[in-house]
């Protein structure tokens, strides 16, 4: 989803982030952040099991978002997802924040 | 105060992780698209609590994973031998066909200027070292099951000279969250 006004994008996942899927949520990633936003988030509360993969994906969009000057939040991590975010260390480098309210989804 | 925490993989050929006595054993082709197929195969039989949730499924895959990918390169002639008890714990032995986690000190030292990033809050230093980029490493590398499996396998991680066996163990007492199963 994307508000166009503000210069949100909000992108939701579901099921599985894991060695086969990874790669082409980064793929997806990636485009988003070379549109013109000012603000990524990815609501995670539908994500049910999380590899290394997945991390990675993580880790690169958050690089990727950095690079771009995007700021990026999370929302709806939870069960193992975040406990394997944890246990990679991973959990300190994110900002969590409540979904934002977008206005038109494209 | 806080402290920093750093782990390190250790080689100990003779570790006891290693004696394979009485433990159930199976062998797989290195088939990547069937890694999580193996690792259910492998967990069936498992109490319910070891589980914790698919966690301990995704610490064994990514273990499999390692030895498949980066160990026989995904070359479906070569085996990838499985020991498992899941009794009272979950031990694991992993062994594969290839040449050995040749970088597994430059790994150590990758990951302690890691942590070190961490504990002084150095977080673009730490954005910068979250994934791990070895020799072998290509774009789909995570880069990170090794960290989060030091602190999982909480009774030990241990490779063999060659490097190419991993023996792991993880306890559910001693301050687990989770109780053993009746």
């Amino acid at each position: 989803m994307m508000d166009t006004i503000h210069g949100w994008y909000t992108l939701e996942i579901s099921g599985d982030l894991d060695l086969y899927s990874a790669p082409e949520l980064l793929k997806k990633t990636l485009e988003i952040l070379q549109q013109r936003i000012t603000h990524f988030h990815i609501d995670c509360s539908r994500v049910h099991y999380l590899d290394s993969s997945g991390v990675g994906t993580i880790i690169k969009t958050l690089q990727a978002a950095k690079a771009r000057g995007i700021k990026i939040t999370f929302s709806g991590i939870q069960g193992t997802p975040r406990k394997v975010l944890s246990m990679a260390n991973i959990l300190p480098i994110l900002t969590e924040a409540t979904p934002p309210q977008v206005k038109q989804s494209t | 105060m806080q402290q920093i925490i750093v782990r390190k993989l250790i080689v100990d050929e003779h570790n006891e992780l290693f004696d394979a006595q009485g433990m159930r054993y199976i062998e797989f082709p290195s088939d990547y698209n069937r890694i999580r197929e193996y690792t259910t195969y492998v967990l069936q039989d498992c109490p319910e609590a070891y589980k914790e949730g698919n966690l301990l499924e995704q610490q064994l895959s990514e273990i499999i994973k390692n030895g498949i990918k980066h160990g026989n390169k995904k070359d479906p002639s070569k085996k990838l031998k499985v020991w498992y008890d899941l009794r009272k714990r979950v031990r694991f032995i992993v062994e594969d066909e290839g040449e050995g986690f040749t970088n597994l000190e430059a790994w150590n030292e990758y990951y302690r200027k890691r942590q070190e990033a961490l504990f002084r809050e150095d977080f673009d230093t730490f954005l910068n070292l979250a994934s791990y980029r070895g020799p072998n490493s290509d774009a789909e590398d995570g880069g990170n099951s090794l960290i989060a499996a030091l602190e999982y396998w909480n009774g030990g991680m241990i490779y063999n000279n060659k490097k190419n066996k991993v023996g792991v163990v993880r306890w559910f007492t001693n301050g687990s969250s989770v109780g053993t199963p009746q």
